[in-house]
């Protein structure tokens, strides 16, 4: 559905905000786009969505090339921005309701499924409440409505998530699924690493403009990752990394480890006496997570650059 | 869910853009209308202050300064600091990336700022002509006079919002073309009073054939210079809508 190739974009001469980006989003499929601050993603988004235009490459949208035809762009895509959208004395009804209808809705239909989404994102009692009294979370959901509520074939959501409460979150991660059920593109940027393993079908990882790792979320964690182990000391207590442990990490009362899967049962052992010693209050011991991954990911890559 | 339709007409998209800059501006817009009003009766109460009674044509002046001041409060002080800010805070972005043709709320906005203007100006004008007992004699060239003059400063205003680099620059700026209208101006006073060079900055800029033609239109004893008032204004307007097409439509 969503294909980019090759794409390039410099803000400024010689300094490319994206570097030969090519990504391919198809119907159904959520992909999550991630990376630090500063990675390139919006700068690409800017770019599916016809706000600006590459130096190079192609971003075609269900084999139309929306480079050339950037009106084809704004049809075929909707787009929820990293910035808030401000509504100001439109009420969330309102909003959601006239985006529908500026995207082709009649305007019973675009009331009815307005209201559809205040109740399934659970914001309904704010609907009639002017934009300007909103809580930073609820003004990020009503405008991740007014991108669900006529999606496009290709649904661009930049950072949804950021200052909505947990449970929430959970009822936009049901709509954002229910988009690509209906057959959507949809391209979620985050850098919520956590949240993105659980969200998506594919992720891209972009760093210094450049795709650095592309999967599904378990294909991104290599094999022998080894396990983490986590470690919260007592207050007061010195935490020293047991000498099975690599990479230790200590930060206040946590300790942070990757330990070999041969190493498990050491760890336990080491951590469970620990805690009847007084040391630890709690620990846990698990997979290495794509947060670990990610972060090993972007310093090879920033070391490779120094 | 609704599935993607066909793009709109562009006549129901500016349809829609109206009513929603209308719902957005409902607690703004009372407010700015009273504060005209105000601004209104101020001006021509406070500026008689100034002059002797009696004296018709310095009150002919007061009268048609104080209708121009509302428009120009509006037009190059309202419409750049909203068109500023909605540029800063990414309203523009993500109204541009809506499948409707992106001069609809420009357009909107025009039309909206252009009404705005209109009971200020009223109140200007009543509160003027009962005070300096005007001389008074409308002509027909009043209404055309008074929307290209509206139209000219919105379209310049919002050329002037769209090439803004923040809003408080843009704060600064407005300041400065007030006091400009208010005190360097053929606006309140006879244009042979100001020096020579500022003079002839005024046969390039809009303001004295905004108030020349104005004036024109509403006093018996008044002759305007129409044709090269209309050439002026025409060519403001004109540049003002080319430099708003121009920022719409750009594509970084």
């Amino acid at each position: 559905m969503l294909r980019i190739e090759g794409v390039s974009k410099a803000h400024r001469p010689g300094v490319l905000a994206n570097d030969d980006v090519s990504l391919h989003v198809a119907g159904g499929e959520v992909v999550g786009l991630l990376g630090p601050n500063g990675a390139g993603k919006t700068t690409l988004v800017r770019q599916i969505v016809g706000l600006s235009r590459p130096d190079a490459g192609s971003i075609a949208i269900d084999g139309v090339d929306v480079v050339a035809d950037p009106a084809a762009a704004r049809a075929a895509c909707s787009w929820q921005p990293q910035s808030t959208v401000g509504i100001a004395g439109l009420t969330p009804r309102h909003a959601i309701s006239m985006v529908a209808e500026l995207r082709g809705a009649e305007r019973r239909a675009a009331l009815a499924r307005a209201d559809e989404l205040l109740a399934a994102l659970h914001i309904d009692d704010w609907a009639g409440k002017p934009g300007s009294l909103l809580s930073g979370g609820v003004a990020r959901l009503v405008a991740f409505a007014m991108a669900a509520v006529v999606p496009g074939k290709v649904v661009i959501l930049d950072e949804p998530t950021n200052d909505v409460d947990p449970l929430r979150r959970r009822l936009l991660w049901d709509q954002v699924r229910v988009l690509a059920d209906a057959g959507a593109a949809v391209l979620l940027v985050t850098h919520n690493v956590l949240e993105a393993e659980r969200a998506v079908d594919h992720l891209a990882l972009m760093d210094g403009g450049r795709v650095i790792a592309a999967g599904t979320p378990a294909s991104l964690k290599p094999a022998g990752a080894g396990f983490r182990l986590e470690v919260l000391g007592e207050p007061g207590a010195e935490l020293a990394p047991p000498a099975f442990a690599h990479d230790a990490v200590v930060g206040g009362r946590r300790l942070l480890a990757t330990i070999d899967e041969g190493d498990l049962d050491t760890a336990i052992a080491w951590a469970r006496a620990e805690k009847a010693a007084g040391r630890v209050e709690e620990f846990t011991v698990g997979p290495t997570s794509l947060e670990d991954v990610y972060v090993r990911l972007v310093e090879q890559q920033e070391e490779v650059h120094a | 869910m609704i599935a993607v339709v066909e793009p709109i007409s562009p006549v129901r998209a500016f349809l829609v853009m109206l009513r929603w800059r209308l719902l957005q501006l409902r607690v703004e817009l009372p407010q700015i209308l009273l504060a005209q009003v105000l601004i209104a009766t101020g001006t021509g109460v406070g500026l008689g202050f100034l002059l002797p009674r009696g004296d018709r044509l310095a009150g002919a002046y007061v009268a048609t300064g104080a209708i121009l001041l509302n428009l120009f409060i509006i037009s190059v002080v309202m419409v750049p600091q909203v068109v500023a800010q909605q540029k800063q805070s990414g309203e523009h972005d993500y109204l541009w990336s809506l499948p409707i043709p992106r001069l609809v709320h420009p357009l909107a906005e025009l039309v909206i700022w252009s009404v705005a203007i209109v009971p200020g100006m009223l109140v200007a004008f009543a509160i003027t002509s009962l005070r300096f007992d005007l001389d008074l004699d409308v002509s027909p060239l009043l209404v055309p006079a008074v929307l290209l003059t509206l139209l000219t400063g919105t379209a310049v205003g919002n050329a002037i919002g769209l090439r803004s680099t923040s809003p408080q620059m843009m704060n600064l700026f407005t300041n400065a073309v007030l006091m400009l209208v208010l005190l360097f101006s053929p606006v309140n006073f006879p244009g042979e009073r100001l020096p020579g060079w500022l003079q002839a900055v005024h046969e390039v800029l809009p303001i004295a054939a905004m108030a020349d033609l104005v004036r024109g239109a509403l006093l018996a004893d008044y002759d305007a210079e129409v044709g090269r008032d209309l050439v002026t204004l025409g060519l403001w307007c004109a540049l003002g809508i080319t430099v708003t097409v121009r920022a719409v439509n750009r594509v970084r």
